[in-house]
């Protein structure tokens, strides 16, 4: 069925203007990567962008983070699909920040250096840690970046006409290309210009729908559950998700995996300090909450407008509901209008593939180069090219390695399932870890690594165990799609457990008093001018921890 | 008063501050709370606004159904609800936190730790 509406779709309008547009998005990207390049020196410039994001870029970059090809084209296909569950699956995203900014941001900031496991590092001995940590990072990463160039694949197929793997292709190289050479400034540039654009497009889309129903909300609610077929259910929750269980775990999932989710934390690395995390933040709530309202208006509208005969333009999915609306909007197929408005759409969405992939392999990248090979391997005595050559290495190798198993998982493969993985492992693996760091003064290194081994193990066996995986759904073992509300306590537990068995182990005990103080006042935290001094004077601050 | 080391004055080499002196003082002890409370203040709305949606959304479904105005369901409306509360919390908190910032700073400098926070 979903090969039918493919094919359909792969005669797809205005073809010639849409390659035009993604060949010019991917110049852009390239442009600003040749610039972005030479102003690489040092590691810091690398991963942090040199501290010297301001808030108000950083904010916009971590909205455009955030705003992946799933966050728009799949809300709004679900939401079409099945009305409030799909838009609830959305939605958490955004609540995920106030937690976020309470617990994370501005502790991250004055504790760590590069990546995540940085602030694990300031009170714990290495070796094991980052170990836990960059395991964990790379599964999230492996996952996340599977699922966006699968998503990458079938979209260039649907909208261009090429078949899937040289989508993946593309789209891998492109991405590559821009990470290896521009780093995170490349990175957070691309993401703003596509938060931007993202913004414009959705914002257009949005007025334009309200527009067909004379700027009445309640018409086009209205008129959207008429014609869905499922009368009032379509306005609540129930339709995604049937399992009553299930719909809360998902619900957890999105909510607490941000917290987890490594390529999130890091940006708050790229701003020069605290007072700049937090201030990005009010920025991203900002604009993703505006953007969630216009996104209900479009997936109310993709149902209201497009009506059931939409079910076939927009695949087995949905995913395709945004661009075919925007055509409909523009004045149908073969209308000058429906073409440009259907090919600007579709490269929004093909440039917040590029951008969000982007980002996950900075972390990534990060993880593998300064963590592993830097902090653990060399001991510390790594220089800073050193460092970012292992980095491009990582980058290149991770790539390559999610290009492979996107082209064998092929375009069939439920990208749902990759994303809700992502978030399930972050919210199991990393968010127990990273909260417990910062506020628990018995927490060893050992709590960690079981910590994060339990969450990695329990909520990779529970979604395999689960609905998503078996055919017949009925068959599954586990009765849960997301395992979240299982696997999170499970990380929790294993961070207990491991802090019992090392409880010998002094060192977080004797540390902890720093990290406190660091995450509350900001003291000795990296600023971009001292970065330099203080890097002569304390090479490594997690070895001297050991030392003590 | 804490004593700084001071033998690698004029070298960018500088001393590392007093962790535990610092954590056990009275002053760094209120700041820290302050920080606690508002941070379970804010967490604790966030998480019964948002805990009481997702059990209702599996367990009361027939209540988020219900129509308030056509097709515009309880559901919705508290869904958007908890978009502007993530607006005002994070809004609040924000100005919350700098206001502590401030005073932290103060702490610092008061301890003769204000040239290392800067």
């Amino acid at each position: 069925m979903s090969g039918v509406a493919i094919l359909v779709v792969g005669t797809a309008p205005a073809r010639g203007l849409t390659i035009a547009v993604f060949i010019a998005v991917l110049m852009v990207a390239l442009g600003i990567t040749f610039w972005a390049a030479r102003r690489i020196q040092s590691a810091t410039d690398f991963w942090s962008a040199g501290r010297g994001i301001t808030s108000a870029q950083n904010g916009i970059a971590t909205a455009g983070e955030f705003l992946s090809a799933a966050a728009f084209l799949g809300v709004v296909g679900l939401m079409y699909l099945s009305g409030f569950d799909g838009y609830m699956t959305g939605i958490a995203a955004l609540l995920s920040f106030v937690p976020l900014l309470v617990l994370l941001a501005e502790r991250m900031r004055n504790a760590g250096r590069y990546t995540m496991a940085d602030v694990l590092a300031l009170r714990l001995p290495v070796g094991r840690v980052l170990i836990a940590s960059g395991v964990s990072t790379m599964c999230i990463a492996a996952f996340y970046v599977v699922a966006q160039s699968v998503a990458a694949g079938s979209l260039i197929e649907a909208l261009v006409g090429v078949p899937y793997w040289v989508g993946v292709l593309i789209t891998v190289a492109a991405i590559l290309t821009y990470v290896v050479l521009g780093g995170m400034v490349s990175t957070t540039w691309v993401q703003v210009i596509k938060a931007a654009l993202l913004m414009i497009g959705v914002a257009t889309m949005a007025i334009w729908v309200l527009a067909k129903f004379g700027f009445d909300p309640i018409r086009l609610l209205n008129r959207a559950a008429a014609r869905s077929g499922e009368g009032a259910a379509y306005g609540g929750p129930g339709l995604v998700f049937p399992n009553r269980v299930d719909e809360i775990s998902t619900g957890l999932a999105f909510v607490l995996g941000t917290l987890g989710l490594p390529h999130i934390l890091m940006r708050f690395m790229t701003v020069p300090d605290a007072r700049a995390a937090r201030r990005s933040i009010g920025w991203a709530v900002g604009l993703i909450g505006v953007f969630y309202v216009f996104v209900a208006i479009i997936g109310l509208g993709g149902r209201a407008i497009l009506g059931p005969a939409g079910k076939k333009l927009g695949g087995a999915s949905g995913n395709l509901i945004a661009p075919y609306l925007a055509q409909r909007l523009g004045g149908g197929p073969g209308h000058a209008g429906g073409d440009i408005f259907f090919a600007a759409i579709s490269a929004v969405a093909f440039t917040t593939i590029l951008a969000v992939v982007a980002g996950v392999l900075m972390a990534a990248s990060g993880a593998a180069a300064h963590d592993v090979y830097g902090t653990v391997l060399r001991k510390g005595k790594a220089t800073d090219r050193q460092e970012i050559v292992a980095g491009r290495v990582a980058v290149t190798a991770i790539g390559v390695a999610a290009a492979i198993l996107a082209l064998i998982a092929g375009k069939t493969f439920n990208v749902q399932l990759l994303v809700g993985m992502t978030f399930a492992v972050a919210a199991s693996a990393n968010f127990p870890v990273m909260v417990l760091a910062l506020s628990w003064r018995r927490f060893n290194s050992l709590g960690v690594v079981l910590g994060i081994a339990f969450g990695l193990v329990s909520s990779i066996v529970l979604i395999i165990l689960s609905p998503m995986v078996w055919s017949p759904k009925t068959a599954a073992p586990f009765p849960l799609g997301n395992p979240a509300i299982v696997s999170i306590p499970i990380g929790f537990l294993g961070c207990v457990i491991g802090t019992w068995l090392g409880r010998r182990e002094q060192l977080g005990i004797d540390s902890f008093d720093e990290v406190r103080v660091r995450s509350t006042t900001g003291l000795g935290a990296e600023v971009a001018e001292r970065r330099q001094a203080r890097e002569a004077a304390h090479p490594r601050e997690p070895v001297r921890g050991r030392s003590a | 008063m804490p004593v700084i080391d001071d033998t690698t004055n004029g070298h960018p080499a500088r001393p590392l501050p007093p962790w535990r002196e610092i954590a056990e003082s009275p002053e760094f002890k209120r700041l820290e709370a302050l920080r606690r409370r508002a941070a379970v203040l804010t967490l604790g709305i966030f998480t019964v606004a948002v805990g009481v949606f997702l059990i209702l959304s599996g367990y009361a479904r027939p209540f988020m159904r219900k129509s308030i105005d056509g097709g515009l369901t309880v559901a919705y409306v508290w869904i958007f609800g908890l978009t502007v509360l993530t607006w005002v919390l994070v809004w609040v908190y924000l100005r919350f936190a700098e206001r502590l910032e401030a005073a932290s700073r103060r702490m610092l400098e008061r301890g003769g730790y204000g040239e290392q926070a800067r």
